[in-house]
C-alpha cells in the first residue's frame, strides 16, 4: 500500500509519528452530534446526496444531530441542524474533536478526526481510498467507503463528469452511521440517481392555466402547444420553452424567456430570424442524424446539438432495470398536468408507458423501500 | 469519415463564433475550407475550454484547459494564463488525436511562443498567418518566421518590413471577412431622409477601442473643414461608444473643448429593448426610447449591443465620405466596409493603412507624424488635422465623374484583394505547396530563479540547515507534519526549516521541532538552487521535495498494491 504519508516517510527517511496541531476554542453548545463535511473546491470529491444521507440516518436515529463544517464557501446540506463556518481550521478542529463522530469525503477534516482517534465514516472515488484513507488512529475506527466506479480505476482527476463518488449510494453510507451509532440498518434500496436529479425545475404542460411564480418553469409546448395557456406566466418566472413548432410573436415578446429550446429535423429559418430580431436566446436540437450536418452548416452561426429520443431510450433502459414491484420515483422536478403536480413525466403521463421513465431519468432517483 | 486521402488542416485561432476580427476570419476559412473536396479541416479554438462539444459541421476541439489541476496553476500565474489562453497546454493534445498535415496558426504573433520546442513542431508542415502593425516589427516574428514553413501577414506593410529584413519568404493574405453585407443602397435618399440629414455633408468614422485617440485629430479637422466652409452644412458621424467615460475617452468633453457642441457632431443610438437605432447628436446615455416606449434603454453603440451588419451598411449609406485616422492596426475592418458601400475613404497611410489609402484603391492618403510608443517603443502614427481638413475638401469640391470613379475603384479593389475567396484561395495554395523545412535548432535558456529567503536563514549556518518543501495542501501537510518530530531524531544537529503556502501555516505551526516556515515560491523547486550547484553553495544541507513524487508527478500510486520491507510506523 502507498499511502501519501509513507512515500513523504520514505522520501525523509523516517517512520511516521503524531502531528502537533492544537485545536482553538469554539463556543458550541450541541451535544450528541455528528460532524459532516463536503466540499466542492475538487468537483470530483464533491458527494450530491449528503441530503438523503442525513434523512435516512434521522429516520432510524432522530436525535443524533448533523453539524455541518467548513469555511463558509462549502455548498449548504439542506437538512443539517447547522452549518458552523469557522475562519480558522483549528475552530473545526474543535467542534470534530467533540463530535461523536465524523462522516465525510477526503479532505482535511477526516485527517484531524484521525488524529483525534474519532470514529470516522469517508468516501473516496477520484482516487484510491488506500493512498490517502485517515493515518492516524484506530483502524477498527475507520470505515472507509469506495466507489465501484463501475469497474474501472480512478480518473485521479480534480474534475469528473459524471462523478465516480455519486455512485455511492446514500443508504451504504447511512447504514455505516447507523452501525457506528449501534442503530438498526434501513432496508432502503436505490436503484438509479439521475445527474439532474438535484435540480429545481417545474415543467407545465399547459392544458390549463397553471398559477405560478417565482420558479424556474420549462414550458412544454413540444408536449402540447398552446401558447395562450402560457402568457401569463412569463410575468413572475424565468421561463425556459421547448417546442418543435415556431412560435407566435406575442410569445416572442415576453419579457422573462430564459431560452427557447427548439427540436426539428428542418429547422424555420424564418421563426430563427423572428427569435434573433427580439434578442432571445434560442438553441436549436437537431432530431434527426441524416439532417445534422446540412442544419449545422445552414445555421451555422448557432450551435445544433443532435437528440434522437428513440436512442435516448434505449441508452436508459440499458443503464437502468426497473424492479418488477414496488418501485418509488423521488425528484426535485415537478410537472404540471391535468390541473395536478406530479414528481415524473411518467406519473403525470398516468403511469401508463414505462418509457417515460427513460425519457426523464436523469431527473430521478429511483428506489425500493 | 473522411477519407486520409485528403489533406488535414488544423487551424488554430479565435473561435469561428466569437465576434472579433481573428473570430470572423475564422468563420469564413472554415466554411470555405470545410466545402473543399481535398481538405478536412479541423477547428482549434481558442476561448473554448477543451471538451466542450462546439457543434461544428467538422471535427473541433476547444484549446483553453478544463482540467482542475491546470485551471488551478493557471489561476495563480497570469503569465500562464495568458498562455493558456492561446492553447498553449492543450494544443498537445489536440494535435496528438488530429494528427494533422498541416497546422494553420492564425494569431498575434505572441500566440505561438514555444511552440516550436513542442514534439510534433518539427513533424508537421506549419504555417502562420499573424497581424504585424507596427514598426520596428516584433522580435518575437522575426524569430518565428525561420521556425515555421510559411509566415503570413494580413497587410502587405509587414510583408514589406520583413523582406527588408531578409525574410523573403513572408506573403501577405489579408484577413478573410465578408463584406457582402456592405454595398451602395437604392434608397439612401429615403434613409438620409429619414435622419433628417438630407442637406448635409457628412463625414463618418466607425470605431473603438484604441482608435478613439485619433478623435481630437478628428474633430480639430472637422472643425477647420467647417472655418473653410462655414456654407457647408457639416456633420460628422463618430459610431462608437461614447458613455465610456470612466476609461478616459471622454468625447463630450472634446466637443466642448473644440467649440463642437452646435449639433454638428452626431451618434448612433441604440435601443436596447427594441434594437432601433437612429442617429442624433449626443444627447447623453440611458434615455426613453420614442419607438418601443422602454425607459433608459437608448444609448450610444456599444461593445454590449450594436447594430447589426444590415444596419451598419444603412450607417455607411448615411454618409458621404468615410474618414479612418488611426494609429496602426492589423486590417481595420470598417474601411473595407466602407469602400464596399460606395464611399470614397481617406485613411492614414501607415501600417495597414497602406493597403487603403491610396487613389488605385479607392482612397486619399491623410498625412501622419511620429510618435513612440511608451512601453514597446513601436512607432504609432498621429493623424495631420490639416491633412484631414485638406483632404475633407478634395472629396466635398470633388466632380460626380471624379468620384463615381473612385468609388468603383474601391469597390473593386475590396473585391479583388480582400474577399473570403481571395484568401481562401491562396491559403489552399499554400496548405498544398509549402515544403517542410528542416528542423530547427533548439536554444535552452538558463533559468536562474531568485530567492530571496536569507532573512529566514541567517540565524543558522547553512551546514545545519534542512528544508521540507511541501507547498500544499492541507491534508498532506498535516501528514508531513507527523514526520518532522522523527526528522529531528534523525538530525538532532540541525535545524528544519518548513516551506509551504502561507495558508497552510496553522497545520505545521504548532510542530515544536520546526525551526521556521518560509513560505513557498516557485524558486524552491529546484533541488540544485537549494542544495548547491558548482560555485553555488546551496541554501541548505540537505533539501527534501517530498511533493515531487505526489504532486508534481504522480508517480507513488501504483494502484495501491506496492508493499515495503520495512515497518514505518
Amino acid at each position: 500500500m502507498s499511502h501519501l504519508v509513507e512515500v513523504y516517510a520514505k522520501d525523509l527517511g523516517v517512520k511516521i509519528g503524531k502531528p502537533y496541531f492544537k485545536p482553538h476554542f469554539f463556543p458550541i453548545l450541541e451535544e450528541n452530534y455528528i460532524t459532516i463535511h463536503n466540499d466542492n473546491k475538487v468537483q470530483s470529491k464533491e458527494y450530491d446526496y449528503w441530503e438523503e444521507v442525513v434523512s435516512l440516518v434521522k429516520k432510524q436515529a432522530p436525535d443524533i444531530k448533523f453539524i455541518q463544517i467548513g469555511a463558509g464557501k462549502e455548498p449548504k446540506i439542506k437538512n443539517v441542524a447547522k452549518f458552523i463556518a469557522t475562519p480558522s481550521i483549528k475552530q473545526s478542529a474543535y467542534i470534530i474533536k467533540n463530535a461523536l463522530m465524523h462522516v465525510g469525503i477526503d479532505s482535511l477534516p477526516v485527517h484531524i478526526a484521525s488524529s483525534f482517534d474519532k470514529p470516522i465514516v469517508a468516501i473516496y472515488a477520484h482516487t484510491y481510498a488506500s493512498t490517502c484513507r485517515p493515518v492516524w488512529g484506530s483502524k477498527k475506527n475507520h470505515t472507509i467507503i469506495e466507489s465501484h466506479r463501475k469497474g474501472k480505476k480512478p480518473s485521479y482527476s480534480l474534475s469528473e463528469n459524471p462523478k465516480s463518488i455519486n455512485l455511492i449510494r446514500p443508504e451504504e453510507i447511512a447504514n455505516a452511521i447507523l452501525k457506528r451509532l449501534s442503530k438498526k440498518k434501513i432496508s432502503r434500496k436505490t436503484i438509479f440517481i439521475g445527474d439532474k436529479y438535484k435540480e429545481e425545475f417545474v415543467h407545465v404542460i399547459p392544458d390549463n392555466k397553471y398559477s405560478l411564480s417565482s420558479k424556474k418553469v420549462v414550458l412544454r409546448l413540444d408536449l402540447l402547444h398552446n401558447e395562450e395557456n402560457t402568457l401569463h406566466l412569463f410575468k413572475d418566472n424565468q421561463v425556459s420553452i421547448v417546442t418543435n413548432k415556431p412560435l407566435g410573436d406575442e410569445t416572442l415578446s415576453q419579457k422573462n424567456i430564459n431560452c427557447i429550446n427548439y427540436f426539428s429535423d428542418y429547422f424555420d429559418e424564418e421563426f430563427i430570424e423572428r427569435a434573433k430580431k427580439k434578442g432571445v436566446s434560442l438553441r436549436l436540437f437537431c432530431t434527426k442524424e441524416e439532417t445534422l450536418n446540412e442544419q449545422r452548416y445552414k445555421f451555422f452561426d448557432i450551435q445544433i446539438a443532435l437528440i434522437d429520443e428513440s436512442k435516448k431510450v434505449a441508452e436508459a433502459k440499458k443503464i437502468v432495470e426497473l424492479p418488477k414491484k414496488n418501485l418509488k420515483i423521488k425528484s426535485y422536478t415537478i410537472y404540471f398536468k391535468n390541473g395536478e403536480a406530479y414528481h415524473s413525466l411518467f406519473e403525470a403521463n398516468g403511469k401508463e408507458n414505462l418509457d417515460d421513465i427513460f425519457v426523464d431519468l436523469d431527473k430521478l432517483m429511483l428506489y425500493t423501500d | 469519415m473522411m477519407s486520409r486521402s485528403k489533406t488535414k488542416v488544423l487551424v488554430q485561432s479565435n473561435y469561428s463564433r466569437m465576434v472579433t476580427g481573428f473570430g470572423k476570419n475564422m468563420r469564413n476559412i472554415l466554411l470555405a475550407l470545410y466545402n473543399d473536396p481535398d481538405i478536412e479541416v479541423v477547428e482549434a479554438a481558442n476561448g473554448v475550454p477543451y471538451g466542450r462539444d462546439m457543434h461544428t459541421p467538422w471535427e473541433s476541439y476547444g484549446t483553453y484547459p478544463s482540467d482542475q489541476k491546470t485551471l488551478s496553476i493557471i489561476g495563480k500565474d497570469p503569465t500562464k494564463k495568458r498562455v493558456a489562453q492561446y492553447g498553449f497546454y492543450v494544443i498537445d493534445d489536440i494535435v496528438e488525436k488530429v494528427k494533422p498535415d498541416v497546422f494553420l496558426g492564425i494569431e498575434d504573433v505572441w500566440a505561438f511562443k514555444e511552440y516550436e520546442k513542442k514534439s510534433w513542431w518539427s513533424k508537421t508542415k506549419k504555417i502562420i498567418w499573424t497581424t504585424l502593425d507596427s514598426l520596428p516589427i516584433l522580435d518575437q516574428a522575426i524569430e518565428m518566421e525561420p521556425k515555421c514553413d510559411k509566415m503570413l501577414v494580413w497587410a502587405s506593410f509587414a510583408e514589406k518590413a520583413m523582406k527588408e529584413l531578409g525574410h523573403e519568404t513572408v506573403e501577405t493574405v489579408h484577413g478573410a471577412v465578408d463584406y457582402s453585407h456592405f454595398k451602395p443602397l437604392d434608397n439612401r435618399g429615403d434613409l438620409r431622409k429619414l435622419h433628417d440629414l438630407q442637406e448635409d455633408f457628412v463625414i463618418g468614422f466607425v470605431f473603438k477601442n484604441q482608435l478613439r485617440k485619433s478623435v481630437p485629430n478628428l474633430l480639430e479637422g472637422f472643425k477647420k473643414f467647417k472655418a473653410k466652409n462655414p456654407e457647408v452644412s457639416a456633420k460628422l458621424l463618430l459610431h462608437t461608444d461614447w458613455g465610456e467615460k470612466q476609461h478616459g475617452w471622454d468625447i463630450p468633453r472634446y466637443l466642448k473643448e473644440k467649440n463642437l457642441e452646435d449639433g454638428s457632431v452626431l451618434a448612433t443610438y441604440v435601443c436596447h429593448k427594441c434594437d432601433d437605432y437612429f442617429v442624433r447628436p449626443y444627447f447623453g446615455e440611458e434615455k426613453d426610447c420614442s419607438s418601443c416606449g422602454s425607459k433608459k434603454s437608448v444609448k450610444t453603440k456599444n461593445s454590449g449591443k450594436g447594430v447589426g451588419e444590415k444596419e451598419l451598411n444603412e450607417l455607411y449609406n448615411l454618409m458621404d465620405v468615410y474618414c479612418h485616422p488611426f494609429t496602426s492596426g492589423g486590417q481595420e475592418l470598417p474601411i473595407q466596409e466602407a469602400k464596399a458601400a460606395g464611399l470614397i475613404t481617406l485613411v492614414t497611410d501607415y501600417s495597414c493603412g497602406t493597403d487603403s489609402a491610396y487613389e488605385h484603391q479607392g482612397g486619399l492618403p491623410l498625412a501622419w507624424n511620429e510618435y513612440r510608443e511608451p512601453s514597446t517603443q513601436f512607432i504609432k502614427a498621429t493623424t495631420c488635422p490639416d491633412s484631414i481638413c485638406e483632404r475633407l475638401q478634395q472629396v466635398y469640391e470633388m466632380d460626380g465623374k471624379s468620384k463615381s470613379k473612385l468609388i468603383e475603384t474601391g469597390k473593386k479593389y475590396v473585391q479583388e484583394k480582400f474577399s473570403v475567396q481571395n484568401a481562401v484561395e491562396k491559403l489552399k495554395y499554400y496548405i498544398k505547396s509549402v515544403e517542410i523545412r528542416t528542423k530547427e535548432e533548439e536554444k535552452k535558456e538558463d533559468e536562474k530563479p531568485a530567492i530571496s529567503v536569507e532573512d529566514f536563514l541567517k540565524d543558522v549556518p547553512l551546514k545545519d540547515r534542512i528544508a521540507v518543501v511541501l507547498p500544499r495542501s492541507a491534508g498532506d501537510v498535516l501528514m508531513a507534519n507527523s514526520l518532522i518530530e522523527n526528522l529531528n531524531n534523525l538530525y538532532p544537529d540541525k535545524k528544519i526549516f518548513f516551506v509551504t503556502q502561507p495558508e497552510f501555516y496553522d497545520l505545521i505551526n504548532d510542530n515544536p521541532f520546526v525551526h521556521k516556515v518560509i513560505p513557498y515560491s516557485n524558486s524552491f523547486e529546484d533541488l540544485h538552487v537549494l542544495e548547491g550547484r558548482g560555485d553555488h553553495q546551496g541554501l541548505f544541507d540537505i533539501a527534501f521535495l517530498p511533493h515531487c513524487m505526489t504532486q508534481k508527478t504522480y508517480s507513488y500510486n501504483h494502484n495501491g498494491k506496492d508493499k515495503t520491507q520495512f515497518k514505518l510506523k
